[in-house]
């Protein structure tokens, strides 16, 4: 029996009112019904769904979360939350196999040469320690051992994959009409999304359950070697990109938030499949994950379905929290870094948590710096004419938050100048309450951007996903009218107590001699300027990865988005599909 | 109106089923999918505007989209680029009484997004707002469209970011293909090939906007509107705003070919210094006079097996098979100005680039010669069915599509019998469909690459491209001034 909760969160309030509006825009107040209906139940093994039934759509959108991000790894074994959400792509004990028990074998013999491996890794540490070699990784320091059993892994890894089928859970995905299928991991979560037509409900439970179920963990030594060279995608992709570790590291002290979702080089040579299958086991098991669907479908039939197929997961008994706090920073810290890049600044403060009381006057705070009539932009920008771009962000996670303040310079300006007209900014916020007028502003956009965030239904899937992943999917509900609460005291006062000195991280990064400036093309650099970042990041990544299938399996996932894409970003999303052909092409001619 | 139905036939009922080894052995519902009828909600308001209104009261926003005569086809002689420039500076440059400031101002706090832009054959502006304030937010919209100030400052703005964007026009490989391909298929006057220059752009005044402005009328426009609103009171308000428009429309309509361009089939070849070759090859094909003739869903189906689909021919050899390309792909273009275009696309090595578009020839001429079999046929009819929800799923998305027909005279049943029409396609058509509408021998194939490299490789594996007609180099072009560059 499955036991059913119906949590019914049909209405919320909310009221747009031009208060205090010196002039002539007669907002009238009215009331705004906010209409999203979610069912929730869980299953007796503690799996909950969420559902929202749309039965005038053709599609069913799906997905579920993990509730595990790197947070929940530990030193040693760093990146593995990550490793897994390429694992889950790699098919099951039926599906992408020609024959499973002959690659069981194979399997173990590679696992035989992997422990070896591993001691001899161990050897090369203490080398390492002793100041013999450099770096225990670099396969000149190898000793003959170590080389043959590379050597046979290799060999023995071509053999196993003449038993694979490459992409075989995609390609059932796709031929059924599926879109949209992708995977995300971030510092608090891990998600699985796909869009289906509406009459393949039940193969999105055969499918999903199938993969927790009995999934092989195939090409997983190979795997770590794929998620090194994203490693190196992420950091090397970007002029700033090889600091943002850096900066992480230094900002956080105490926080499994330190290290990056990616992983450190040196643990994921050295993860082990048992460790893979310890924590799969803990954190993967139902009462840790939450589906999500929205689309058309019967709610009876949903919950036939889920007991029939995900009812066969087994509950762990215990499933580890993350109980380490973030301690108070104590002093200001600075960084000076040099890059082929425009000069700029990253400005961090240590913030909440997402689910935190204060959390919605940052995203206010956020909203009033930001924008071409936003505070950040109009002084460093319009005014002072010392940047060219500048805009603020609200970074919340899970467990602890940051709010952030990036900008560029222009022509001859410094970084310097930039942080300090970002501290007479900061100054002001504190000493003069800010306008009705001007929060009423911010309050109508964020009250019509919580509108527009419902919109779209593979997006409502999407956010549900990932809210219920930090904590809270009623964030999405209640996001409009917590922000119409704040008042202009309750900026002041976030500003008062978070924006400090001494909870201050500064990164002042300077243009290397002789490095060019990159252009961008025009449909990029006409963005607003939080997307621009965005997109650029996303040019330059792309310019610089040199592995081809990765970019490949990006640009299938590009492909899946094209129905989703606003109208105001098409040119550059068509821009970053063309240049991801080009790299590809370029690659492919190597 | 009746909004889009969708239905799941059940077949097995209430019988509860063993999960089976495989997702073969599933059985599916049948799936259901209706349109509404847009006759329903198309009403037609003074100037004979179209006007479509949905009501969607399921969230308290409203989005409005407006189509009207006005695109880049009616850029004067040496002023190319003025369309665009008008739609820019129209967004950015305030109105008759609103600094662009103020302007901004403004839309910021009523969290409106408005936005404008034209193509060769129309121009296009959108709005979405909360419905509590959609009067001001339309009476901002229609500000900006019928008192525009075009502020000069602004116009400057967006003149330089428009020369910034021209510098970049040779940095792509594909932006050089295009160029030269519909230069050479349309002729370089055409609207849908015509280029600006650096020198073009400097010389468009304020005076030149204001002109071009005058020419953007509601007269046969379309304007829909999706939200939560009131249908019956919203088609007064927007009558209303239409009645008193400033300009009225004698501007020439449809848009048209000025001279009938002759282009001559063979290769040509752009120098550029590049590992890869950019090709592309085909032609013109037929003006779009009856969407509902059935051969044009015999093209739909034969260009997904040729090239459109997943698992097409050309995607399947030239890139599975051989690993010779990545993007390939082809695509009939349609228009009802005037003759579309049929295209198919690659890039390759230098090395592998005469290979690749042999075997790109071949496919073309195989579609024609040869029947295709019974499973690709079933496959890419079922992939068009199975997608073809997908572009409807919301109501909004609905609206777009009939709004746009309504500008180019698509009718509903074209959309209706979809379907119907994609499965009515015989193998026989599709034959038919590949022997009318693909002229390997028409076409005209331009490379972008290194030239000295396609040449000596194709020799190499002996392949005379001649064979695809006669070879002529073309120049690289300053992209500001579009003049050819000394090599």
């Amino acid at each position: 029996m499955i036991r059913v909760g119906y949590i019914m969160v049909g209405i919320t309030l909310i009221t747009l009112k031009a208060q205090g509006a010196t002039e002539a825009v007669s907002v009238s107040p009215t009331q705004l019904k906010l209409n999203l209906d979610v069912k929730t139940f869980t299953l007796p093994n503690g799996m909950r769904f969420l559902l929202v039934q749309k039965k005038e759509l053709p599609m069913i959108h799906a997905g579920w979360v993990a509730h595990v991000g790197s947070a929940n790894e530990r030193p040693g074994i760093t990146g593995l939350a990550h490793l897994f959400e390429h694992m889950m792509f790699k098919g099951t004990k039926v599906i992408g196999t020609k024959d499973y028990e002959k690659e069981k074998s194979i399997m173990e013999e590679k696992e035989n040469l992997q422990e070896r491996i591993r001691e001899l890794y161990s050897q090369q540490r203490q080398r390492y320690y002793k100041g013999e070699i450099e770096d225990p990784f670099d396969p000149d320091t190898y000793p003959q051992e170590l080389k043959q059993l590379l050597a046979e892994f290799e060999e023995l890894d071509k053999k196993h994959k003449e038993l694979i089928i490459k992409d075989d859970f995609t390609r059932i995905y796709k031929e059924a009409g599926a879109a949209n299928f992708n995977a995300f991991t971030t510092y608090d979560l891990t998600g699985y999304i796909i869009s289906v037509p509406a009459n393949k409900l039940e193969l999105w439970f055969w499918m999903e359950s199938e993969r927790l179920l009995n999934p092989v963990f195939r090409e997983f030594y190979t795997e770590r070697d794929v998620v090194q060279e994203e490693r190196r995608l992420r950091t090397e992709s970007t002029p700033t990109g090889k600091f943002d570790e850096l900066i992480e590291a230094a900002f956080w002290q105490s926080h499994p938030y330190k290290w990056p979702v990616i992983g450190w080089p040196s643990d994921l040579k050295i993860i082990s499949m048992k460790q893979a299958q310890k924590f799969y086991d803990m954190y993967y098991a139902p009462n840790n994950i939450t589906a999500v669907l929205v689309g058309n479908f019967d709610i009876e039939k949903v919950k036939e379905l889920a007991d029939k197929y995900f009812g066969r997961l087994k509950k762990a008994d215990e499933i580890e929290e993350v109980v380490t706090l973030e301690m108070p920073q104590l002093a200001y810290k600075e960084i000076e870094g040099e890059c082929d890049c425009q000069p700029q600044i990253k400005v961090m403060y240590h913030t909440v948590p997402f689910i935190h009381k204060d959390a919605p006057a940052f995203e206010v705070l956020a909203e009033l710096l930001n924008g071409y009539t936003g505070r950040l932009y109009k002084t460093l920008v319009l005014e002072k004419k010392i940047a060219s771009s500048a805009f603020s962000y609200n970074y919340p996670r899970k467990y602890a938050g940051s709010f952030i303040i990036q900008a560029e310079t222009s022509k001859e300006s410094t970084p310097k100048e930039l942080y300090e007209a970002w501290q007479e900014i900061l100054e002001d916020l504190k000493e003069n309450p800010v306008s009705d007028k001007e929060l009423q502003k911010v309050k109508n956009k964020v009250t019509a951007d919580s509108f527009r965030r419902l919109e779209n239904p593979f997006m409502l899937m999407l956010q549900l996903v990932y809210y219920d992943g930090l904590g809270d999917w009623k964030y999405l509900l209640e996001w409009g009218e917590r922000v119409n609460k704040v008042t202009k005291e309750d900026i002041q006062k976030i500003v008062k107590k978070y924006l400090t000195k001494e909870n201050t991280l500064v990164a002042f990064y300077y243009r290397k001699k002789d490095s060019e400036s990159r252009e961008y093309p025009a449909e990029i650099t006409e963005l607003p300027p939080e997307i621009q970042s965005h997109f650029k990041r996303q040019l330059d990544a792309i310019q610089n990865e040199t592995d081809k299938e990765k970019l490949e399996k990006i640009y299938t996932s590009l492909l899946a988005q094209e129905g989703n894409i606003p109208p105001e970003i098409q040119k550059a999303f068509e821009t970053l599909k063309k240049t991801i052909e080009n790299r590809i092409q370029e690659l492919e001619n190597r | 109106m009746k909004k889009i139905t969708v239905t799941l036939l059940f077949l097995t009922g209430g019988i509860v089923m063993a999960i089976p080894p495989h997702p073969q052995k599933l059985e599916f519902p049948e799936l259901q999918f209706s349109l509404p009828n847009p006759d329903d909600i198309t009403y037609t308001i003074d100037k004979n505007v179209s006007l479509l209104i949905a009501e969607d009261h399921s969230l308290p926003l409203v989005h409005l989209s407006l189509i009207f005569r006005g695109g880049s086809y009616l850029d004067p002689e040496g002023k190319t680029g003025l369309a665009t420039l008008t739609a820019k500076v129209m967004r950015t440059g305030g109105t008759k009484k609103l600094t662009p400031e103020e302007f901004d101002e403004k839309a910021d706090f009523l969290a409106a997004n408005i936005s404008t832009s034209v193509d060769s054959s129309s121009f296009r502006a959108y709005l979405n707002c909360l419905s509590s304030v959609f009067d001001e937010c339309l009476e901002l919209f229609f500000k900006m469209l019928k008192e525009p100030r075009f502020d000069k400052e602004r116009l400057k703005i967006e003149k330089t970011k428009m020369i910034e964007e021209l510098k970049q026009r040779n940095d792509h490989p594909q932006s050089i293909l295009w160029r030269e391909w519909n230069w050479l298929v349309y002729g370089k006057s055409h609207p849908e090939a015509r280029q600006t220059t650096k020198a073009e752009i400097e010389s468009i005044t304020q005076n030149d906007l204001f002109e071009f402005w005058k020419k953007i009328t509601p007269e046969n426009g379309v304007i829909a509107v999706v939200g939560d609103i009131d249908a019956s009171k919203i088609k007064e308000k927007i009558a209303k705003m239409i009645s008193d428009w400033p300009n009225s429309g004698n501007v020439k309509w449809p848009p048209e070919e000025k001279t009938k361009h002759l282009s001559k089939p063979g290769i040509y070849v752009i120098e550029k210094e590049i590992p890869q070759t950019a090709v592309a090859a085909g032609h013109r094909t037929f003006k779009m006079e009856n969407w509902l003739d059935k051969s044009n869903f015999a093209i739909t189906v034969m260009n997904e097996i040729l090239g459109g689909g997943f698992n097409s021919r050309l995607f399947t050899r030239i890139r599975s098979d051989e690993g010779l390309a990545y993007a390939v792909r082809s695509i009939f273009r349609h228009s009802v100005y005037w003759p579309g275009t049929f295209i198919a696309f690659f890039q390759s090595k230098n090395e592998t680039a005469a290979y690749a578009t042999k075997l790109l020839i071949e496919e073309l001429e195989k579609m024609r010669t040869d029947n295709v079999t019974s499973k690709e046929l079933k496959a890419a009819k079922q992939g068009i069915i199975d997608r073809f929800p997908q572009r409807f799923e919301t109501l909004k998305a609905a609206i777009w599509v009939f709004a746009e027909d309504k500008f180019i005279g698509r009718p509903f049943s074209f959309w209706k019998n979809y379907r119907n029409y994609i499965e009515e396609v015989t193998a026989d058509a599709v034959k038919k469909a590949a022997n009318d509408f693909i002229h390997p021998e028409k076409s005209v194939i331009v490379m972008v690459g290194k030239w000295s490299e396609i040449d000596k490789w194709a020799k190499d594996k002996n392949i005379d491209l001649r064979q695809f007609g006669p070879i002529t180099h073309l120049p690289l072009r300053d992209p500001l001034t579009l003049e050819p560059v000394k090599q």
